[in-house]
């Protein structure tokens, strides 16, 4: 349903007893958004986010690639332990990032691979970014020390 | 038509929303989520071409 040349997919994270989960409208699938040519990609994703599950804890862009006939900008957007009980957790997998050869992009990208590279950049961020290393709690830290730490890219 | 005979109609959103009712209460119910949801202004005729009969 969500169509047009730019879209926005986003993995809404929550903690749980310590444990990392998938918590977004859409369960353990990704989100997707919809982009206006005016639109403001972070603002247009702080605002659905504060509007169908409370103020959220972190959003940040963390990959962008080409899919469903678009440019799909990856998002993580973190929300606090005990926000939007309502919806279902499911804990995070690990995944084997998709890596493109030297001339030609990866036949496929899963969402457990974007993901998968969006918490690696989220764990990049932890350490790097003021903002980041603020906002996030111990617990966040705690998990994200086991991804290996990546710049934002392009996934393919 | 009266509304007890018109057609009952499903109308599912990839995100897994579903909603099932008259055309009258389905086309707002899902323009209302498109937009909340998605950021997206779809059109009565939009919904009207995703629905299908119960």
């Amino acid at each position: 349903m969500v169509e047009g040349p730019v879209q926005v997919e986003v993995f809404v994270l929550r903690m749980k007893a310590g444990r990392a989960e998938l918590a977004g409208p859409c369960g353990p699938d990704p989100w997707y958004i919809e982009l206006d040519a005016q639109d403001d990609p972070v603002e247009v994703v702080s605002r659905l986010s504060r509007n169908l599950m409370g103020e959220p804890v972190l959003v940040h862009s963390t990959s962008w690639r080409r899919a469903r006939g678009a440019v799909v900008l990856s998002f993580v957007v973190v929300n606090a332990d005990d926000q939007a009980p309502d919806l279902a957790g499911v804990p995070i997998s690990r995944a084997e990032l998709a890596r493109s050869d030297a001339t030609s992009a990866a036949k496929s990208i899963a969402a457990a691979q974007v993901l998968e590279h969006g918490l690696r950049h989220l764990a990049w961020l932890a350490k790097e970014d003021p903002v980041v290393i603020a906002t996030l709690n111990d617990d966040w830290k705690r998990v994200l020390a086991d991804y290996r730490p990546e710049p934002f890219r392009n996934l393919v | 038509m009266s509304k007890s005979s018109a057609p009952l109609l499903v109308v599912l959103c990839e995100c897994g929303f579903e909603v099932r009712g008259s055309e009258d209460e389905i086309v707002p119910a899902l323009q209302k989520h498109a937009d909340e949801s998605h950021n997206m202004k779809v059109t009565r005729e939009q919904v009207l071409a995703r629905a299908h009969p119960i």
